[in-house]
């Protein structure tokens, strides 16, 4: 799944449970050593109070020898809490045995069982956890009596006697681990709800917090063809949200733009090719209604038509092909005096019948590695358009850019221009866009400059238009 | 009927007129858009023929310049502009009929046909007066059930009269109905051609003229109540 809810409600959840399982265990831990340390300090207490007892005298050294009777209680009449070693069912118990195993004395609280310690310690002050047979846990300190722990007169005593005496002081732990095992399943309790919480309060939260990313995404969906001005408020957004919405209306606004120049691509090709379509349909027309009364030159109007029609499709396919990368370039190096001078000849008579003045700035000998069908054809339809546009009396200027070491690396045409600003230079290469929008011209169906632009990126060379006062320059340069 | 054409494209207005003028309308022709509006204003016509996109002034500037000044003649927008909005815009700023590029000169000549009856609020191609039926459809004449052979021109007066069955029409009125600019307003045409008209119909009928003049003022086709 990938929803972005579903993402945050793993990772949430993911963290809320992690972070429980760390809390939960260092509460069952801290718990846990708080119950075992008041074990151990009571039996550190237990402890002492045995030096105590030994210390009164209230058990003679002749209990202690093997086998001897009667086997004497100690007898804790100080305080009340360690009659606990007294009570049959007493948690508090304790145990001397000596080197042989053999219980020398236990506390009433341990009936007949016996404590069995560990051979080795590691550390013979630290309490250990032990089990009875009957599976009662115990926490419990060991000691002997000659291992220097106890108090001296008692130790002497002991040696009098026996070598060494283990005495064992011990607590039943069981309700201590009962504790813990209800504190663990109510923190597994804890943890479960508040997971479940957690599921709950996330999923609504982040319901909430996604809902303007959902208004968003359904103001995206409403997004066709016909709203493409429409754009997206961002006022009420959050503002991680707001980078996205302001994208989003960029998008929008290039797309609006994309949108209408295809728009006005189809509407103007519909009208370049509707035009010349009911010429060549009506002159056949009204030729086939009455052939008496054609005049002799019909077949040509239609002829004319129809080669203006196929140099539209031509110049189209040219285009499509140029933008699949498809059009064949063979690279040779040309002459561009000579190329300007061979294609401006074609205009020469219009130019003068405009009474235009037609200037070459070209230093003969100068050369360019292109293709010269392509470059031919960029050239006649700058050309074409600069006798065309200029007004009667104007100057044409071709001059060829070079670099410092005068190497021709370009070439530039321009023409005196009436009434064109920068807005409508932008739109001089699209496909069909005119100036005259009523487009009465029959020799300029406005493909020429959409042409000279795609043959040139096709040779690798750049071609722009810049308003320079009342002149338009056409710059024409390799891109490197 | 007289029209106008004010198209720019050359092929598509001597295409059009031509058919027009073999149909037996009287063709006026006109490139640009102020010419076209001089000429509008200038003359009586039955259909102006209005491109859109045209050089000088626009064909919708044009239109609406005709309208508020008041002109009621027929107009038929031709453009290749066909989308829904260019079309409702065309017909609100005062265009009857609007026709879109590529079309059939057929349907060209039904729509002006239609326009012409419009004008004349006659929905009927057929008209008859006494035993005389014209088909304007069929641009065919007979006279107590016998057809008449006749030229575009005599058809055209005998058809302009017929419409206007009842009122006097004088000379200038017919020249400007039947013949184009290129007729001279001080020749006698109309004069020779009610002449040719009346003698074609009085080989079939032998009772009273049906085309009569009104001294001083022009020629009746009187109602048969009358």
């Amino acid at each position: 799944m990938k929803s972005i809810r579903f993402r945050l409600l793993v990772w949430i959840l993911s963290g809320v449970a992690i972070l429980f399982a760390v809390a939960g265990s260092c509460i069952y831990f801290a718990f846990r050593y708080e119950l075992v340390s008041e074990i151990d300090d009571e039996l550190q207490q237990a402890r002492k109070v045995i030096y105590n007892v030994f210390e009164n005298d209230s058990l003679k050294p002749g209990v202690f020898v093997k086998g001897g009777t009667p086997r004497k209680r100690l007898r804790f009449r100080e305080e009340e809490r360690w009659r606990e070693f007294d009570y049959e069912d007493g948690e508090l118990f304790y145990q001397l045995r000596d080197t042989g195993g053999e219980v020398l004395l236990r506390s009433t609280s341990l009936a007949e069982r016996t404590i069995e310690a560990p051979k080795k310690l590691s550390d013979p002050r630290k309490p250990v956890s032990l089990e009875l047979a009957d599976g009662t846990l115990l926490r419990a300190r060991i000691d002997y009596a000659n291992s220097g722990q106890w108090p001296e007169p008692f130790r002497e005593r002991i040696r009098s006697e026996e070598s060494q005496i283990e005495i064992i002081v011990a607590r039943d732990t069981s309700e201590t681990g009962q504790t813990l095992s209800f504190l663990l399943a109510g923190i597994w309790i804890a943890g479960i709800l508040a997971a479940g919480a957690t599921v709950i309060f996330v999923t609504v939260a982040l319901r909430q917090g996604l809902s303007p990313l959902y208004e968003l995404g359904a103001d995206a969906a409403k997004v066709d063809a016909s709203r493409l001005s429409d754009r997206f408020n961002d006022k009420d957004l959050p503002s991680e949200l707001r980078p996205i919405c302001e994208q989003l209306n960029h998008l929008m606004e290039r797309l609006e733009n994309s949108f209408d120049r295809e728009r006005r691509f189809s509407s103007d090709l519909a009208h370049e090719m509707r035009t010349p379509v009911t010429e060549v349909c009506n002159l056949a027309e009204a030729a086939v209604l009455f052939p008496e009364k054609v005049p002799a030159g019909q077949y040509r109007k239609i002829l004319a038509t129809g080669k203006g029609m196929r140099g539209i499709v031509e110049s189209l396919l040219f285009l499509s092909r140029s933008e699949k990368g498809a059009a064949d370039i063979e690279v040779e190096r040309i002459d561009l005096a000579e190329v300007v001078a061979e294609c401006l000849q074609p205009y020469a008579a219009r130019a003068v019948e405009k009474n235009l003045v037609v200037e070459i700035a070209i230093l003969p000998g100068n050369f360019l590695s292109t293709d010269l069908n392509l470059f031919r054809n960029i050239l006649n339809n700058l050309i074409s358009n600069a006798i065309e546009h200029s007004p009667s009396g104007g100057l044409v200027k071709l001059e060829g850019i070079e670099t410092s070491s005068e190497i021709p690396i370009g070439l530039s045409i321009s023409n005196p221009v009436v009434e064109m600003n920068s807005a409508e230079v932008d739109l001089l290469f699209d496909r069909f866009w005119r100036k005259d929008q009523v487009r009465s011209s029959t020799t300029h169906c406005g493909l020429g400059l959409s042409v000279a632009r795609a043959c040139a990126e096709a040779v690798s060379m750049k071609l722009e238009a810049v308003i320079k006062g009342s002149r338009i320059q056409f710059d024409l340069r390799f891109e490197n | 009927m007289r029209v106008l054409i004010v198209e720019d494209s050359q092929y598509i207005r001597e295409s059009v007129a031509l058919v027009l003028r073999e149909s037996g309308y009287a063709v006026d022709e006109s490139e640009e858009g102020r010419d076209g509006l001089w000429k509008a204003e200038s003359n009586s016509y039955d259909v102006i023929i209005l491109d859109i996109m045209l050089p000088g002034l626009d064909g919708l500037s044009a239109l609406k310049k005709l309208r508020e000044g008041g002109h009621q003649t027929q107009i038929l927008i031709l453009s290749a502009r066909d989308t829904i909005d260019d079309r409702i815009r065309g017909l609100r700023e005062g265009a009857d009929d609007y026709l879109v590029k590529p079309f059939d000169l057929g349907e060209l000549l039904a729509r002006v046909e239609a326009l012409c009856r419009r004008g004349y609020m006659k929905k009927n191609p057929l008209h008859e007066v006494g035993g005389l039926t014209i088909n304007r459809h069929a641009k065919t004449v007979s006279l107590n059930g016998q057809a008449i052979e006749m030229t575009a021109r005599e058809y055209a007066i005998l058809e302009f009269l017929v419409l206007r069955q009842g009122e006097v029409v004088s000379r200038t009125e017919i020249e400007a109905h039947v013949y184009d600019e290129h007729v001279s307003p001080v020749s006698n045409v109309v004069d020779k051609s009610i002449c040719v008209l009346r003698k074609r119909l009085s080989e079939s009928n032998k009772s009273a003229p049906i085309i009569q003049t009104r001294r001083g003022q022009g020629y009746i086709i009187e109602t048969e109540s009358a």
